[in-house]
């Protein structure tokens, strides 16, 4: 895994010299300030709940998770190996698993600043007299990077298998889509599947292992071995799929 | 099939077998990781610890206390989550039973060892597995695990599943009649509620009485049942779960006070109580009886010659026409008001007189209390009983009374509406007085500002004050405790506050901002 420091270092420092990562930041921050005050107006002034929704407590956190991390990985492995860079990459005395491992730390990093802008909220409702609960809120940002960090790795997956990054957003937005809905879907499609693939459909459920313990504010290593074995096996995936392009040349 | 296209095959079938190893090890290790976990609360509530509110009635308990656990596993496929229910169950008692070893024994039940069980469930007089029961004395309380201690959604797997949750006796399972094959759903443990209805099972165990609470009716009065947000159905129930008995009072049935009544509850009475039922009513409160009392928004608008304001008056107590407002803050921070929100209080502990029984606990701990169309009180009247007229709540120093025209709230100070701070909560203490049969006995009024404090729409925010105050009421201030919160709640005050306008054009617009200027900068320099 040597150079996979290079590599995360490299590619979040491309990201942040994008303006695409700014105006990102500014939508999020945009969207997260209004939804965050129209959530206190309605809870009486109730702060904690309100910070929460942006980090798994509700669906402005899902429309963010599932666009986003698509967004900044679709670029990552197809235009690179559309540019002919990828080839250069490849060559160099650095494994396939650290370059996907370290695009992936890079585009896991960048979300987690993004929800890491709820703690700008919760200092300024705390500078305003309010009390946040920072424990609940670590809890969920936590679960939030872990949300990110596995749908980066479906982008990283996505992104290799496509030649073009707008083909790669679009695979990694269908599959964190299918991700985030069939859980849901579970007891409809239990008559239609069966009962062993509807239990299968339990095992990737974000939404039980999100609100099971992270916005509860409790750390349980089940469900943080859940997240990490999910974005293992994905980036095990992107691995094969960039392995299987030097060798198809 | 030439060898370039033999690799590409061989290639995607690398990466299928790949694909298909890669979930097998997530499942697995998703399975592993489940086996054995661990745990750390990093929130505010803290329930992983007792929390102080709870210290406070174990503390108070007047004689030592005994759980008994009776568990038994289920079958095969309720094994699991039972297990998780009993697990969560066992430890919290764990935490109860190390909190206060000396007031408090925690008794777990082998199921192997029967005799010895069944002979402890025939001396407690219970049937059946799956329960805690809290004894102290002769008086006990019986919780069962699944429903009331733990919430677990039992599915609808198969008909033999179902049937044997219905033979075991758990509650919320269907009958086995109303099963649909189609919906299929295995179990699931949803959520661990142990400590409210461990509370209330102590608290029910340690009082040798239950003191009788009458509410009026016939009058106007918010319904005691059903799902109305004005009504005063979650109080009631509250007070239940507390240990009180409630019961309703017509004083046109029956023209004097109950007999068995400890305290009465003038709440929301619209219409007028005839002459001889207010003459009543202040004999019983002279003779040691103990009242709360709230007016109805009507009284506020239209105050009655024979209303509960001339009721009061007997007592000293003076309840003032109009509503309290306080000024609102818009988005350009400046205060408003003529406007809805005006009338919505949020007393905080700056509002809150420090040293009572009542009002310190929520004070050390920050709580509120909401008003929502609030009267003010005031001392005066020549004919009042003597006695200690106490303001224990009190609005702003920038809140008015707002004086109606009829139906036409301006909620805007106009002339002869002086600002100041109004008491909404207060508490009238007469003197001591020797009955006839030798017993001497105080009368009490508490009186707040306004019916809707009670009702089931500001419940959760005045939960605390409200039980308090009957606990208080009917002397048994060991009971006086703040119930911890289902999780960290801490408010801001949007609404009189400058959070509204900080927060719109800050968070909402310059923080945004910085960073949309950020990356026009980059894009620019890119481009350079």
């Amino acid at each position: 895994m040597k150079g996979c420091t290079v590599i995360w270092r490299r590619e979040l420092a491309a990201l942040f010299f994008s303006p695409l990562a700014w105006i990102l930041f500014a939508l999020a921050l945009f969207l997260e300030a209004n939804f965050f005050l129209l959530a206190l107006v309605q809870g009486g002034g109730e702060v904690n709940g309100a910070l929460v929704l942006f980090l798994g407590g509700g669906w402005p956190f899902w429309l963010l998770a599932i666009f986003v991390p698509p967004l900044i990985t679709m670029r990552m492995i197809s235009e690179e190996s559309r540019s002919g860079l990828l080839e250069f990459l490849l060559t160099a005395p650095v494994s396939d698993a650290a370059v996907v491992a370290g695009k992936a730390l890079a585009a896991t990093t960048f979300l987690g600043l993004l929800w890491a802008c709820v703690f700008l909220h919760a200092g300024a409702v705390s500078l305003l007299g309010a009390s946040p609960d920072w424990g609940v809120l670590a809890t969920a940002w936590l679960g939030a990077t872990l949300v990110g960090a596995l749908f980066s790795a479906l982008g990283l997956v996505a992104s290799a298998l496509s030649g073009t990054p707008l083909l790669a957003a679009f695979l990694a937005i269908l599959a964190n889509l299918a991700l985030f809905f069939l859980p849901l879907l579970r007891d409809a499609l239990r008559g239609i599947l069966g009962g062993r693939v509807a239990g299968l459909l339990e095992r990737v459920d974000l939404h039980a292992h999100l609100s099971g313990s992270f916005l509860r504010g409790v750390v349980d290593s089940g469900h943080v071995a859940f997240f990490v074995a999910w974005t293992l096996a994905a980036l095990f995936l992107a691995v094969r799929t960039v392995e299987s392009r030097r060798w198809l040349g | 099939m030439s060898s370039g296209r033999w690799t590409r095959v061989s290639l995607g079938l690398q990466a299928v077998l790949a694909a298909v190893l890669a979930v097998v090890a997530a499942l697995f290790a998703v399975e592993v990781a489940d086996w054995r976990y661990w745990r750390v609360d990093l929130s505010l509530a803290r329930k992983n610890s007792l929390d102080p509110a709870v210290l406070d009635v174990i503390e108070k308990l007047p004689e030592p206390v005994v759980v008994d656990v009776f568990f038994r596993a289920l079958r095969s496929p309720y094994d699991g989550v039972a297990a998780q229910a009993q697990a969560r169950t066992l430890e919290y008692l764990r935490v109860v039973g190390e909190a206060r070893r000396d007031r408090l024994e925690v008794v777990v039940h082998d199921e192997r060892a029967f005799a010895a069980t069944q002979e402890r469930l025939n001396e407690l007089g219970v049937e059946g597995s799956n329960k805690v029961v809290v004894s102290c004395g002769a008086r006990k309380a019986v919780l069962e695990l699944f429903g009331e201690l733990a919430l677990v959604d039992w599915g609808n797997p198969s008909e033999q599943g179902v049937r044997y949750l219905y033979e075991q006796g758990i509650a919320g399972v269907a009958s086995p009649r109303s099963w649909d094959p189609r919906a299929f759903r295995p179990a699931q443990f949803q959520e661990f509620r142990g400590e409210e209805p461990f509370v209330a099972a102590l608290m029910k165990v340690s009082s040798a009485r239950a003191p009788r609470v009458y509410f009026t009716e016939k009058h106007g009065e918010p319904p005691l049942a059903g799902s109305e947000p004005e009504g005063l159905a979650r109080f009631a129930a509250a007070l239940r779960t507390d240990g009180f008995e409630v019961a309703s009072w017509d004083p046109l049935a029956a023209p004097e006070v109950p007999a068995d009544a400890e305290i009465l509850c003038l709440v929301g009475a619209s219409q007028p109580y005839p002459e001889r039922t207010r003459e009543a009513i202040a004999r019983w409160i002279q003779d040691g009886g103990q009242a709360l009392v709230a007016p109805a928004q009507r009284e506020l608008e239209e105050p009655q010659e024979q209303g509960l304001a001339s009721l009061l008056a007997k007592f000293g107590l003076v309840l003032r026409p109009g509503i309290v407002c306080q000024p609102v803050r818009g988005l350009d921070g400046l205060p408003a008001e003529g406007q809805p929100e005006c009338a919505t209080l949020v007393i905080d502990d700056a509002g809150m007189t420090p040293g009572h029984p009542l009002t310190e606990p929520l004070r050390m701990r920050q709580r509120q209390v909401q008003f929502f169309v609030s009267g003010a009180f005031e001392a005066g009247g020549l004919e009042g009983e003597i006695g200690v007229l106490l303001p224990l709540v009190s609005s702003g120093k920038d809140s008015w009374r707002d004086l109606p025209p009829r139906h036409d709230w301006r909620l805007t100070p106009a002339a002869g509406e002086t600002r100041g701070k109004q008491t909404l909560v207060t508490v009238k203490q007469l003197a001591a007085r020797k009955l006839a049969d030798g017993s001497v006995r105080q009368g009490r009024i508490l009186a707040v500002g306004g019916a809707s404090f009670f009702a089931s729409a500001l419940f959760d925010t005045n939960r605390d004050f409200a039980l308090n105050a009957l606990n208080w009421l009917a002397q048994r201030d060991y009971r006086l405790a703040v119930r911890p919160l289902p999780r960290g709640e801490s408010h801001v005050d949007f609404q009189r506050g400058l959070a509204r306008p900080l927060l719109t054009y800050g968070l909402g617009l310059a923080v945004p901002g910085v960073f949309l200027a950020i990356g026009l900068v980059v894009f620019l320099r890119r481009r350079g």
